[in-house]
């Protein structure tokens, strides 16, 4: 009998056999794993004396000889985490968490290791359970407070997040704080800042907070006392780079580029010979582009972006957005849009004007203009079509039509009582309006400018045959150019290189041009350079289209309703200016290579001659 | 010649040669030019294998080659009259009709005996509106061949569209003979209807040609009715919601077998010769047509949504159905409506129908566009939304003819040799009050022609 000792390619230290090569019925009883205790004991107080190597030895040893003891598998998942091994921490989690009689406990570390790294969607299934095991565990609520909202569904964090208080029954400086962000992002900035007031007197030492209530500091349009808020953060933690980030911004958005870059040149000092971080390489190409100093930005823009290709070595990958534009066209034709019935929503209140724009086109400018008028309200990206997507099939199942996905569900809606559902689905979305607490009694509109908008035209058709589609077009150049100078990443990973981001940009706009032409839509294009260069012109004729009475005039200059996100690029929210019209031309050289992808959409939107005339 | 492999056969030449000639007649393209392009390249100087290749290659849509191979054959063998003969129709397509003239010509000269050769031509003048070149043309080639339904039926077109409606009839009578009018009438015994009264419900009519042809004609029902009360009628589909909303007919079917009895038949398009249609004498009372009130209120709240308020609403068909034989002149893109787009007190509001829809994908346009197509259902509703809108401009299709016969404003845009219902030299049409005609002034060439359109809206 040979054994083998293959080590576990998950990192975990294990022999495969005892860790993701482990065959479950041969574990051994749990209730004879007494006698190694004493083992788990020794692993214990090396681990709390800081002995991480005689306790990962203990601990390795323990689990060879019995896989499932779950105090071994938690003082090991532990190590791993705390060494940044993240495979092999989430493989013990799982078994840990797969461990009869399940504990809530487990299931939170599992969750809370997923959210550590930005897999929220993923951490929601543990997080059910746990809540579930203990329904009346704080922490459980807290945990999937967070999910919900950094899921973006806002309401239900709320509601986690108060349910985490009252079963607390004390004030927690980082509940409340989460609570505060939260509110932030429903854009209750009043109630956000009293929050953190709270949070921050409870915990001052959470710099991160000080950030959170700085930047509702600032979009109520209080700088100094955002930057002086940051300032203390700064003091508390001076290493923090995610903190001191956000100082220079806070530079940038005082009109001092320069100070920007000079926090960012000591930080890339300290840093030699690694490199700036995406998001500080980024800033730093704005501060760069804010000076005049084009190609050292653009410089800066490929390190941020070269940062993520050579040592996150992430890779554009188009195949998935392909097959769904694709299956999308292949579905939604003239000849089946015109069989599939429409919902038949009496009038309804809020009616949608949803937004579209491939990312950076200027859809948020717009949302904010529109929400100046009185009885519109924004929705911003919180629009609720992808969750009806993911119900649309199944309610097509509950009333006995086939198991299909979406889109091709949408086809047994020809079929007896399915017929109704484009109308429960419409409901459902002015439901989900409501319970977002977006619209109050005389809101008439809501703007819904959810990014997967551009990709649920046909279905929004089908739910709302006439309510306003409002397509955001912009530059392509602008677009692409715009999007590279970002750390972010969209579909695909598109955003590691330009040809990524024009490509993403062909398949967006190849969606939204199918739709156009199979479906009789209340499409109405607006150009950024318009909203610009001619905002009052641009929004006379949008009233028209809208159906909306008044002079737009005073609109323009009207102070902004709209509550500003927290990420940090919207600091540097401005009022309309006109730096970001064809910035393309400063970099017409280094964009040459996506010119094959979008000269054909230049041509198409008609920008070429304006470029021209503009010239 | 012998040695060309073909099919991994020796084989001759000319064996080759038909079997090309016989796939193209069959429109197999694809395996036609698979195989003229490997003859071609065994033997690229051969006159004849240049001309068929040419042939295939203009089947295929490959025009500019298709002239330059075919020239080449000419030139190569100036002598063989196919050569110019085929090439005539070749440089038609291409749109260079004094090449077209010249070719038909030089095949004439070469085999005078050719009917096809003189009817080619008369096609070339026709487009050139030189109708009595054109008339001079078929005659001959009917002097050859008496029996040349193509010609007869050029005849008829040209006679037509010059107004000479009463010998025009008489030649339009052919085109039954023509190939493409194979099953547009039952198989039966029973005859042609002469005009002769006969009882109630004994009458076959037959919606016999295009959507836009039996829109125009199905103004006489009344005519027949005097003469045959309740005749049958069958249609297409698509047609019964519209016609039978005409009082006088009996019931409408649309499947040869559910006519019933009948003591004889009259396609629609035969009824203007029996009536004695001339040029002053339009039966034009519009209009004859009207969809439903219900229905007009629908699309009017339905476009008041849709629709940017304060603009002039105009409807805009820019192609036809692409089988129709002439769909190549007489069909736009939408792109050619530039000067239209560009309009800020307009809004356009498409009722194309058809794959051309797709284009609405790609328009930027300053006028706002609502493209409607997707959401008809079938010529009721065309001509509801008709109510609701301002003024109609179209290419030369079903929808023209709708506004027409239910008089509401259009501007038609014409080929510079449309259609014979048009006429020539006039900006309206004795068939519909309401129509306005704007001509193309060359050839194959819309320049100016939406201008004036835009102008005038």
């Amino acid at each position: 009998m040979t054994i083998d000792k293959t080590i576990c390619p998950c990192g975990s230290g294990l022999r495969r056999v005892r860790c993701c090569g482990l065959e479950t019925a041969g574990l051994p009883d749990p209730d004879l794993l007494g006698p190694l205790d004493a083992l788990a004991e020794e692993a214990r107080l090396a681990h709390g004396s800081g002995k991480m190597r005689e306790a990962e030895r203990h601990l390795l040893k323990l689990l060879d000889l019995a896989p499932n003891h779950r105090n071994g598998l938690r003082l090991l998942f532990e190590i791993r985490r705390a060494e940044g091994r993240n495979q092999a921490a989430e493989t013990l989690v799982r078994r840990l968490a797969a461990l009869p009689p399940m504990q809530a406990a487990a299931q939170l570390l599992w969750a809370q290791l997923l959210i550590g790294l930005g897999r929220h969607a993923e951490a929601q299934g543990p997080a059910s359970q746990a809540l579930r095991l203990a329904p009346k565990d704080a922490n459980a609520h807290h945990v999937m407070a967070v999910i919900f909202t950094e899921t973006k569904r806002l309401i239900a964090g709320e509601r986690h997040y108060r349910e985490a208080m009252r079963l607390l029954d004390r004030d927690d400086g980082t509940v409340l704080g989460n609570l505060a962000w939260n509110l932030k992002l429903q854009g209750r900035l009043d109630e956000a800042a009293a929050l953190y007031d709270q949070a921050l007197a409870l915990r001052t030492d959470n710099a991160r907070g000080l950030c959170g209530a700085a930047q509702v500091m600032a979009a109520r349009g209080n700088l100094p006392a955002a930057i002086a808020l940051v300032d203390k953060a700064v003091a508390m933690a001076p290493d923090d780079r995610t903190v001191g980030l956000l100082r220079g911004l806070m530079d940038l958005r005082a009109g001092q580029p320069q100070g920007l870059l000079d926090r960012l040149e000591a930080t890339a000092q300290k840093l030699a010979p690694n490199p700036l971080s995406p998001s500080e390489a980024a800033a730093r190409g704005w501060a760069l582009d804010r000076l005049g100093r084009h190609d050292e930005a653009f410089a800066a823009y490929q390190a941020a972006r070269g940062f993520q290709r050579d040592r996150m070595g992430l890779r554009f990958d188009p195949s998935a957005t392909e097959a769904r534009l694709n299956r999308l066209r292949g579905f939604f034709t003239a000849d089946r849009l015109g069989l599939l019935p429409r919902a038949a929503l009496p009038a309804f209140q809020p009616a949608p004007i949803f937004i579209l724009g491939v990312p950076r086109s200027g859809s948020s400018l717009l949302e904010q203009i529109l929400t100046r008028i009185p009885g519109i309200e924004p929705l911003d990206d919180r629009g609720p079509l992808p969750d009806l997507v993911k119900i649309a099939p199944k309610l097509v199942e509950g009333m006995g039509g086939t198991e299909t996905a979406y889109p091709e569900a949408l086809g047994e809606t020809l079929i007896g009582e399915a017929r109704d559902i484009p109308t429960m689905l419409a409901g459902r979305y002015v439901a989900a309006i409501r319970a977002l607490g977006v619209a109050g009694p005389e809101t008439k509109y809501v703007t819904d400018r959810n990014p997967e908008n551009l990709w649920h035209m046909g279905l929004i058709g089908l739910m709302f045959p006439n309510a306003p589609i409002i397509h955001v077009l912009r530059h392509p150049l602008d677009v692409v150019l715009s999007g590279f100078a970002q750390d972010r990443l969209y579909d695909g990973r598109a955003g590691v290189s330009l040809i990524s981001l024009a490509r993403l940009y062909d398949m967006q706009m190849s969606m939204i041009r199918h739709y156009r032409g199979q479906m009789t839509l209340r499409y109405l294009p607006v150009r950024y350079e318009d909203l610009v260069e001619n905002p009052v012109s641009t929004l006379a004729r949008l009233f028209a289209s809208l159906n909306i009475n008044g002079d737009p005039t005073p609109l323009v200059n009207a102070p902004e309703r709209m509550p500003l996100r927290a990420t940090s690029h919207q600091i540097l929210h401005e009022r309309l200016h006109g730096r970001s019209l064809y910035r393309h031309r400063h970099h017409m050289a280094a964009l040459e290579e996506i010119m094959p992808v979008l000269q054909p959409w230049i041509d198409e939107l008609g920008y070429h001659q304006a470029q021209v005339q503009a010239a | 010649m012998s040695g060309v492999v073909a099919g991994g056969q020796k084989t001759t030449l000319g064996e080759v040669l038909n079997e090309i000639n016989l796939l193209e007649r069959e429109n197999k393209l694809d395996e036609a030019d698979g195989l003229s392009e490997r003859l071609l390249k065994a033997a690229p100087e051969h006159p004849h294998v240049l001309h068929v290749s040419g042939i295939v290659a203009y089947r295929k849509g490959r025009i500019d080659q298709a002239v330059e191979r075919m020239e080449k054959s000419m030139a190569l063998a100036p002598t063989i009259a196919l050569y110019p003969r085929n090439m005539c129709e070749i440089y038609r397509g291409a749109g260079r009709l004094d090449d077209a003239v010249a070719a038909g010509r030089r095949a004439v000269e070469l085999s005078p005996e050719d009917s096809r050769a003189h009817f080619n031509l008369a096609l070339i003048h026709y487009e050139r509106l030189e109708l009595d070149e054109a008339l001079a043309c078929a005659d001959r080639a009917l002097a050859l061949d008496g029996a040349f339904a193509e010609a007869h039926f050029e005849r008829a077109e040209v006679l037509l569209l010059g107004g000479r409606m009463a010998e025009g009839w008489e030649s339009y009578e052919w085109r039954f003979k023509l190939k493409q009018a194979e099953g547009m009438l039952p198989k039966t015994e029973k005859p042609q209807w002469d005009g002769s009264a006969l009882p109630s419900g004994r009458l076959l009519m037959v919606a016999d040609q295009g959507f836009g042809d039996c829109i125009q004609f199905s103004r006489y029902i009344d005519w027949v009715a005097e003469r045959a009360p309740a005749p049958i009628l069958a249609c297409s589909a698509e047609l019964v919601p519209i016609l039978k909303q005409l009082p006088g007919f009996g019931k409408i079917v649309t499947r040869w077998e559910a006519t019933g009895e009948y003591d004889a038949y009259i396609p629609l398009s035969g009824l203007p010769r029996l009536a004695g249609t001339g040029v002053d004498n339009v039966p034009n009372k519009v209009p004859y047509l009207r969809p439903a009130e219900a229905q007009i209120e629908a699309w009017r709240k339905r476009l008041d949504i849709l629709v940017p308020r304060g603009l002039k609403r105009v409807g805009l068909v820019w192609a036809g159905r692409p089988t129709h034989k002439n769909d190549r002149k007489r069909s736009m893109k939408l792109s050619q409506f530039a000067p239209l787009m560009a309009r800020d007190d307009i809004a356009i509001i498409t009722v194309q129908k058809g794959d051309s829809i797709a284009q609405v994908g790609s328009y930027y346009g300053r006028a706002p566009l609502i493209n409607l197509g997707p959401d008809i259902q079938d010529f009721t509703e065309t001509m509801a939304i008709l109510e609701s809108i301002d003024v109609l401009v179209t290419v030369d299709t079903s929808v023209a003819h709708l506004a027409g016969a239910a008089g509401r404003p259009a501007y038609v845009m014409l080929p510079f040799a449309p259609d014979w219902r048009w006429l020539i030299n006039r900006d309206d049409t004795p068939w519909y009050p309401s129509l306005t005609l704007f001509r193309q002034t060359k050839a194959y060439d819309w320049t100016g022609v939406v201008e004036r359109v835009v102008a005038a809206i």
